[in-house]
């Protein structure tokens, strides 16, 4: 009987609520736990910047852009273990989570969520792309993705007996990354907005990031979480996102295609909503906010796991509860029944 | 001549009593100081920079690649000779790693050129030196090279990093030798560039000296000597060597500079079997020093890109959203048309 009391109010609850208090958690411990002497590591599958002096831990992809610095000789030696070792201990902490880091502890995603309330404030309409678009921009984060891989090894290795890319390209997706200029503020540091007139690579290289930067502001104003669709973190998560602990499952047959999970979707996913055949319902945009299971009224369509336990589930009592008809209803329902 | 005549006898006493005082109180100009360098020979084309330090370095097996050091002679490192280690006793080449062990380097003559190689696996400032003892005259010459050299890759993580680049001496070994004193914020990927200013102290057996002589001497040959105050320090503030037209822009140029100490202390004692009434210690330390990063950045410019970039991406988003506006229509439905049809249809 507690049990079922447990799991009611757990499937009642708001969930968005404890997510901003989470994130808000995760913040600070990203941006500001290297004052207090905490490390947590240097392969965390978000953006805890190591350009910010705050950061208490480093995020993967300037890891494996620095460990994939290296010729092919050594690649295949015993020091291409420092890249394996590191894509380890990367995949060690996301399966923990999957892709809610994105959701829940990302920094980056948690200011582009406050840009979004600034927004509503401002009662500014916000933008969503089209299907084609959609389709389109989805492939960008994995062109990155590719590209901080081969630059890197671009640098130490001749492809094809083209030239060697200049080592000033340093971890090239940190050069363009908005982590590296916008996180190191929130520690009141400046020195990351400039432009390098070092050579003509380091300025272009600069030149991109403080584009970036403005890209981000501007994007995520009038797109809520514009920045994640280009990111190549979450393509590179994504690859891992089966093996992940933490599950959305669908559940097709219970499924009524109202469309509300999809309507919700900060990123805008509608393959939600639209796949009713699918069980794994992690798309590769998905940051796992949960946001679509408190917006379904379907019972057990969808339901968020650890493992196969049950953690929270879409139900018609929690949706009206959240959507604020809850009590009326659900005496009515009872009354009905 | 005429000058000497006017002079009188006892005038002419006083002045060369003048000359030798000031003979003597001019500090000891070295004419042969020995340095190890980073700057390899213009014939070297095999010889890379490696690592965050740019230090030169052969490549071996499996791509391993060797850190390596040339000996070389004179005060001018833009144009100091490259030399060989003499065949006489009394040289002696010693190579400790960062955990202060001493490990085995290689050093070779080859060509009339001497160097040094080792593959660096530790983290931190390895330290090599050249020592040699001789007696000439009345007097023990001993003089060191020295070298310090930082290893550091990111891979290997940033933890420890003040216990890593402090600076090691070796006085039970070394008898004189310069040390640069670490800045509070340095890290593994510290470099010196103009307008730093650094601080050396001068050790005879561990022992900061006072009224040294401590020369500067940056690669286009600027140099300054300043004496080590009582705690054996000196601090020279480094010139910006290098200006370069806008096109060839690159403050990962590295300028090496040479500093070099010398001091004589009256001492008695036999070497080798030659009695010595004065030591003269004469050291060098060489490393390499960038442009003022700072010189190269500029926030003005970023602020203009930023601005630059959020005007015209809101413009767009602006005049995207003006032209998909639909403007309102109202639509009136033609009544007769679809009685018509109607009418056509249950015809």
């Amino acid at each position: 009987m507690k049990k079922i009391k447990i799991i009611q109010y757990i499937n009642n609850s708001n969930v968005s609520r404890f997510r901003t208090i989470i994130q808000i958690a995760f913040f600070v411990l990203f941006v500001y736990g290297g004052y207090f002497f905490i490390n947590i590591g240097q392969n965390l599958p978000t953006f805890a910047c190591p350009y910010n002096p705050g950061s208490s831990g480093t995020c993967y992809l300037i890891s494996a852009q620095h460990n994939l610095h290296i010729t092919w000789e050594q690649l295949v030696s015993f020091r291409g273990l420092g890249f394996i070792t590191g894509l380890g201990s990367f995949v060690l902490f996301f399966i923990i989570f999957n892709k809610a880091w994105c959701g829940y502890a990302c920094p980056l995603g948690t200011i582009q969520d406050w840009i979004t309330r600034l927004r509503k404030l401002t009662l500014t309409r916000f933008s969503h792309y089209d299907e084609v678009s959609f389709k389109r921009l989805s492939k960008v984060k994995y062109v990155f993705l590719v590209l901080l891989i081969l630059i890197p090894l671009g640098m130490s290795n001749s492809f094809f007996g083209l030239p060697e890319i200049s080592d000033d390209m340093g971890a090239p997706f940190c050069q363009i990354c908005p982590g590296r200029t916008i996180l190191p503020l929130f520690s009141g540091d400046t020195s990351q907005l400039f432009i390098d007139f070092t050579t003509k690579t380091t300025m272009v290289m600069s030149s991109l990031g403080i584009l970036f930067m403005a890209l981000f502001f501007v994007g995520s104003f009038f797109k809520k979480r514009f920045f994640c669709f280009f990111c190549p973190m979450s393509a590179l998560q994504y690859l891992f996102s089966k093996i992940g602990v933490l599950r959305l499952v669908k559940d097709g047959s219970k499924c009524t295609r109202c469309g509300n999970c999809s309507r919700v979707c900060d990123v805008g996913i509608t393959a939600i909503a639209d796949d009713i055949t699918s069980k794994n319902i992690v798309k590769d945009d998905c940051m796992m906010c949960f946001k679509c299971v408190e917006a379904c009224p379907e019972k057990g369509a969808l339901d968020v796991k650890v493992f196969n336990f049950k953690i929270f589930s879409s139900t018609e009592e929690g949706f009206f509860k959240r959507y604020g008809q809850g009590d009326s209803l659900t005496s009515k329902k009872k009354k009905d029944d | 001549m005429i000058i000497i005549k006017n002079i009188k006898k006892p005038e002419y006493t006083f002045i060369s009593i003048l000359l030798v005082c000031f003979f003597l109180i001019q500090p000891v100009v070295a004419q042969e100081i020995s340095w190890f360098s980073n700057m390899p020979p213009k014939e070297e084309k095999k010889i890379v920079e490696n690592g965050m330090h740019r230090l030169s370095s052969i490549k071996g097996k499996r791509g391993q690649s060797s850190i390596i050091q040339w000996l070389r002679k004179g005060t001018n490192p833009e144009n100091a000779a490259y030399v060989q280690i003499p065949d006489s006793l009394g040289f002696n080449f010693w190579l400790f790693s960062p955990s202060k062990k001493q490990i085995e380097g290689k050093l070779i003559t080859k060509g009339g050129k001497s160097f040094f190689t080792y593959a660096s696996k530790e983290e931190g400032y390895y330290n090599a030196y050249l020592t040699h003892k001789e007696v000439l005259g009345d007097t023990l010459n001993v003089t060191v090279a020295k070298s310090e050299m930082l290893n550091h890759s990111c891979r290997n993580g940033h933890k420890l990093v003040r216990g890593i680049v402090g600076p090691h001496i070796y006085p039970e070994i070394i008898p004189v030798e310069i040390k640069r004193k670490r800045i509070f914020a340095e890290d593994l990927h510290y470099f010196t560039t103009s307008s730093d200013k650094v601080e050396y102290q001068f050790l005879v057996n561990g022992e900061p000296v006072e009224g040294a002589s401590l020369t500067l001497v940056t690669q286009k040959n600027w140099n300054k000597t300043q004496k080590t105050n009582k705690e054996g320090k000196s601090t020279f503030q480094f010139i910006q060597d290098y200006f370069s037209s806008w096109q060839e822009l690159n403050n990962r140029e590295i300028y090496y500079y040479l500093l070099y100490g010398e001091i004589i202390v009256p001492e008695q004692g036999i070497y080798k079997g030659s009695a010595y009434s004065y030591v003269h210690y004469t050291t060098s330390l060489s490393d390499g020093y960038r442009p003022a990063k700072t010189m190269y950045m500029s926030m003005f410019w970023a602020f203009v890109v930023f601005i630059l970039a959020t005007v015209i991406i809101v413009t767009g988003i602006f005049i995207y959203r003006l032209r998909r506006q639909k403007i309102y229509k109202e639509i009136k439905l033609d009544e007769s048309n679809v009685t018509n049809f109607d009418t056509k249809r249950n015809d």
